[in-house]
């Protein structure tokens, strides 16, 4: 019996000119792999560099004007479309290194943390770059899901009843007040006497703010303005207002 | 052929190979020189008889002869032709759902020896019993704990080609073995007690 099937496959192989694939199959095969794992990262740091723009200017400071908690300010305010994006583009690297020739010695904790260390190298450095606004301004615009990642994080900052306020400005009226239209397309009248900085100028005219503050009886009355990241076509009525005043205490960020 | 027969039985596999790319005699020689061990493996890890074992080995040696532009000079090539071994056997098997039958009695001492020289539990059970009924011991074992108790102590391999072997990370592998190896005993100790 020694050998006898080396013999015979020998000749089955001669007889039926059997021949190895070319090496070319196998190294486009390895460079596709290679080429998807690097994309993946590549998708993943993006996601890093947009998370950290807006966990950046998620304006952490007023948490408790939002939610009675810091971890309940968190959980509403999160990117959670990038997050997700993120993850997503995480698991696809392990899955991508794990089929490469040897990714098969690479445990799942090492491949993870790897990918990881690597997006938020890349990520961080993208973010530096200004790539992350950038990103973030794009998706605005083409990305479907992305609106209404947006809408919820507006309805966050919009509970007039809990002193939150969110709008564009439409008019301003003197230099402590001014109009606001809400994303629903109601009018405010806003006064700002307590809020430092300013000056407001007329190129504040259609700017989204949000405000917090708490209702008068005749004007929403501010105590904190800042801008707020959205897409224009969000808020429910583009501002139309004139302006009626060159000045005014509102922070700009 | 410009070596010959006895200068190619010298040489170490990886030459084999990128001579086998170049010319399919050479591949005869890797052949011989695997058929007794990988027939061997393929019994020790599947519930096969002669016939099927060598269907399946005819299919390991084409399928390595096919892929042979693939292999990795930095692995060994035994690793690697165990893992096509092993694979070919599992997908051979698995229609049948049928993948252990048992070791002969040679196996089966040659196991409880390097066992018995690792873990000091073995000296708890009565070793005319184990060899016995090591059959039935490892026929209750989970396959992931058989394969690397066969590979680490009838197929001799060390750490690192039975992670190649299994596609498994090394630290893997110990944790694998270092469970094979309690749950031997587990079910050795319940068999026992079943008596």
């Amino acid at each position: 019996m020694t050998n006898q099937i080396s013999e015979k496959i020998y000749k089955k192989i001669k007889e039926e000119q059997i021949k190895p694939r070319p090496r070319w199959e196998f190294l486009l095969k390895d460079y596709t792999v290679w080429s998807f794992f690097g994309v993946s990262l590549v998708v993943g740091s993006l996601a890093v560099a947009v998370l950290l723009y807006m966990l950046v200017n998620n304006d952490w400071d007023l948490y408790s004007y939002v939610s009675g908690s810091f971890l309940g300010f968190l959980f509403a305010t999160l990117p959670y479309f990038w997050l997700a994006i993120f993850l997503l583009f995480i698991v696809l690297a392990y899955f991508n290194l794990k089929h490469t020739k040897k990714g098969y010695l690479y445990s799942l904790g090492k491949i993870i943390a790897l990918s990881l260390l690597i997006s938020f190298i890349f990520g961080g450095s993208l973010y530096a770059a200004g790539l992350g606004k950038t990103i973030d301004k794009v998706a605005g615009g083409q990305v479907p899901y992305y609106e209404r990642m947006m809408a919820h994080r507006q309805a966050v900052w919009h509970q007039p009843q809990k002193g939150l306020l969110v709008g564009e400005v439409s008019e301003i009226v003197s230099p402590v007040r001014f109009n606001l239209v809400d994303p629903g397309g109601e009018q405010w009248c806003v006064e700002c006497p307590r809020v430092p900085r300013c000056p407001l100028v007329k190129e504040n005219i259609q700017t989204p703010v949000k405000i917090v503050g708490e209702e008068g009886e005749d004007c929403f009355q501010a105590r904190i303005i800042r801008s707020f990241r959205t897409m224009p076509h969000m808020m429910g009525v583009p501002g139309k207002g004139h302006c009626g005043a060159t000045q005014c205490p509102m922070r700009n960020r | 052929m410009g070596k010959t027969p006895q200068q190619c039985r010298e040489m170490r596999d990886a030459e084999l190979v990128s001579l086998s790319l170049e010319n399919e005699d050479y591949f005869l020689y890797l052949m011989e020189r695997y058929e007794k061990k990988l027939l061997s493996y393929i019994s020790k890890i599947s519930h096969i008889n002669l016939d099927e074992a060598e269907d399946v080995l005819q299919e390991v040696f084409i399928k390595v002869f096919r892929n042979l532009a693939s292999f990795d000079k930095s692995l060994s090539f035994s690793a690697w032709i165990y893992r096509i071994t092993r694979n070919e056997t599992i997908s051979h098997f698995r229609k049948n759902k049928v993948y252990y039958n048992g070791l002969n009695q040679e196996e089966n001492e040659l196991l409880l020896n390097s066992l018995e020289s690792e873990v000091d539990t073995a000296q708890e059970l009565d070793n005319k019993f184990l060899e016995k009924n090591m059959g039935k011991v490892l026929d209750r074992l989970d396959n992931k704990y058989r394969e690397v108790l066969v590979l680490k102590y009838l197929e001799e391999k060390d750490y690192k080609e039975i992670a190649d072997i299994l596609k498994k990370p090394m630290g893997t592998v110990a944790i694998l073995l270092k469970r094979a190896k309690e749950n031997f005993y587990e079910q050795a100790q319940k068999i026992k007690m079943e008596f």
